[in-house]
């Protein structure tokens, strides 16, 4: 059976309810008012966002519930991201902090998943300097601040 | 902050985040970059440490400063655990200890144990995961038993230096809240023991633990060395996972007992009730028929089971144990791996043919030979995951074809691999060789061929279009030979190819 999302913009959007069960935020939302056709309202996100939300959950619709599990390597790798999902994640850094922002107040777990490792990628290998290009950002520090960060931090990250 | 950078001011989002760059160099580099950022991940920075003694004069200041945002500790040392400090939130406590070609003297051993014991009091409060690596004594027992939130324990090449008496009456505290146990080395070391029967007598007297993962590893094969083991089996109701030392080991300085038999022995006397245990590993088991049979009927809840390695070939006894004495496993066994078992051709038959609930079968070593009958179609549809090794030649005439007729049979499968590297002749997987019999495997992600060098037929274009073709998600495919257009054709269409 279909439901019917409203974006932000007062779009609307028909997914199979498996579909839109990918989202937590959702699936509680209907278990707590029963069946309806009345359109679930979901005020912080856009449609164009929602478009790519419900392009990534038609995909993975099928997809097994993730459980942690205490045999996975506890540090995590960031370079394990599906091809199709990598391939998903190919979008301009707003939509890409959107789909992050739109992933958590759903609250799908893989989908956020992907996203910080998409993020935690754009900043691996890159100077400070290099970091604050790519997101934009002030440095606020003295050249003397950001040696005793480095210096007293710098032991912690060897291990 | 605009609202696209607002995603670092989420804790679950910076949390995931930092997760990812945790043990890098960007992780600090991520701490350069503004104010805002240094608060938002310095805790992460902190939060998992490494410490050796040859290190810890020049962070002794930085432990101190730092130390509630540490959450775990990984100690290298060979001298001593004494820290400047307690943390207020460790909740993770790794020791490493014995270096390989060093024997401690008595003294500094005795040092070594009583800072771990003081290392681990001042955090019992804290502690849920604790991996030590050194002797342990009924003392440190004791105080493990302090460790209210303890939810995982390992312990590394370690021996139990208390009494059986010793180690009961501290069994129900030790394990009260402990859900995850691995432990690896000797227990019990003195020379008074009870016996086998003795031990299963005494269970009843134990109070259950909550343990849901639970590994084994014995260096020494003695009755004394099994019971601590057999004890949290016995009172273990709700094991999820088992592995158990199955072996009998060539390396083993001292063999008494074959590890099997103290569990089959336990399954004939009613010790083992774990109704949830669900996947056991009995990896490079030394055992004989019966006692499997009677193992897997004390445990009718097993869905996954590992036998891989066994030292002695898994006959058509073995097969029938899972096939006939127990029917259940007919439909809820749904993994069983086999590995480097000698597995014969009429055991794997029994297997594929009887078994309908397998979703993963790894047998490598097979003998081809009458794997394929025609009065004996295989039964296991759900297959999404087959290994197939053999050590005979699968090509054998009219038989390749039912092969292939079986197979093709298996719509689900996404993982085949019918690696043949003991074979003389392999199986044709071409067009002409009738690969066509098996475009239903549209599921197919992964291949494994049988020809590594090529010497029995190369993949062409024709091959390559057909595979792009019927098996839409093919990614990536391995020891099958290729010519420059199909290698070409795949590389286009981002199917990767490998040579093993």
């Amino acid at each position: 059976m279909p439901v019917t999302l409203t974006s932000l913009d007062n779009q609307e959007f028909k997914v199979d309810k498996e579909v839109a069960e990918r989202s937590i935020l959702i699936k509680n939302m209907i278990e707590d008012v029963g069946e309806s056709d009345a359109p679930i309202p979901l005020p912080n996100v856009s449609a164009a966002v929602l478009t790519k939300v419900i392009e990534y959950c038609e995909h993975h619709r099928n997809d097994p519930v993730q459980v942690q599990d205490e045999t996975d390597d506890p540090r995590k790798r960031s370079n394990d991201i599906e091809e199709w999902d990598m391939k998903f994640m190919q979008v301009d850094q707003e939509m890409l902090f959107e789909i992050i922002l739109a992933a958590n107040y759903l609250d799908i777990k893989p989908l956020l998943d992907v996203g910080c490792k998409t993020v935690a990628n754009i900043i691996k290998g890159k100077t400070p300097e290099e970091i604050r290009k790519a997101f934009n950002i002030v440095n606020d520090f003295t050249p003397e601040e950001e040696a005793q960060i480095k210096k007293e931090n710098e032991w912690a990250e060897d291990r | 902050m605009d609202r696209q950078n607002n995603i670092f001011e989420i804790p679950e989002v910076a949390r995931m985040i930092a997760q990812y760059l945790e043990g890098s160099k960007s992780m600090v580099n991520c701490l350069r970059v503004c104010r805002r950022w240094y608060m938002i991940f310095l805790p992460y920075n902190w939060a998992s440490v490494y410490v050796e003694s040859g290190r810890l004069a020049a962070c002794t200041d930085l432990l101190v400063k730092y130390a509630p945002f540490i959450h775990k500790i990984k100690l290298y040392s060979s001298r001593f655990c004494n820290l400047p400090t307690t943390f207020p939130f460790l909740m993770q406590l790794e020791t490493e200890f014995l270096p390989v070609m060093w024997t401690p003297s008595k003294g500094t051993l005795t040092a070594y144990k009583n800072s771990l014991l003081g290392l681990i009091k001042d955090h019992q409060q804290t502690l849920r995961e604790l991996i030590i690596d050194s002797a342990m004594n009924d003392k440190l027992f004791d105080t493990v038993a302090g460790c209210s939130r303890l939810r995982k324990f390992v312990g590394n090449n370690f021996t139990v230096d208390c009494t059986p008496e010793q180690y009961l009456a501290l069994h129900p505290r030790v394990w009260a809240n402990v859900e995850s146990l691995h432990l690896n080395g000797e227990f019990m070391t003195q020379k008074k023991y009870v016996t086998l029967a003795q031990a299963i007598k005494a269970r009843k007297t134990l109070a259950p633990t909550k343990i849901k993962n639970l590994s084994f590893n014995v260096f020494d094969l003695k009755l004394k060395a099994m019971l601590i083991p057999l004890f949290i089996i016995m009172t273990s109701p709700e094991l999820v996972r088992l592995s158990w030392p199955a072996r009998k080991d060539i390396y083993a300085r001292y063999t008494e007992v074959v590890p099997m038999e103290i569990l089959a022995k336990a399954a004939k006397a009613r010790a083992l009730n774990c109704p949830r245990l669900q996947e056991l590993s009995l990896q490079s088991a030394s055992f004989n028929e019966s006692d499997l049979a009677s193992v897997m009927g004390a445990l009718p809840s097993v869905t996954k089971l590992d036998l891989s390695f066994a030292l002695y070939s898994f006959g058509m006894k073995s097969a029938k144990a899972l096939t006939t004495d127990y029917p259940i496993f007919r439909t809820t066994l749904t993994e069983l791996r086999l590995e480097n078992c000698s597995l014969g051709g009429p055991a794997t038959l029994e297997i594929l043919a009887s078994l309908s609930g397998l979703k993963v079968f790894i047998a490598s070593g097979v003998s081809s030979k009458e794997l394929v009958k025609d009065n004996r179609p295989w039964v296991c549809l759900g297959l999404e995951r087959l290994v197939l090794g053999f050590t005979q030649d699968i090509n054998s005439e009219d038989k390749s074809e039912l092969f292939l007729e079986r197979l093709a049979k298996l719509e689900k499968l996404e993982y085949l691999n019918v690696d043949s590297v003991y074979c003389q002749k392999a199986l044709r997987l071409t067009l002409d060789g009738g690969l066509d019999r098996l475009k239903s495997l549209r599921s197919l992600t992964h291949l494994r061929g049988s020809d590594f060098h090529g010497s029995c037929f190369k993949w062409g274009l024709a091959e390559a279009e057909w595979v792009t073709q019927h098996w839409v998600n093919m990614r990536t495919f391995g020891a099958v030979a290729v010519d420059q257009e199909a290698r070409k054709h795949f590389m286009e269409r981002n199917v990767c190819i490998s040579e093993y």
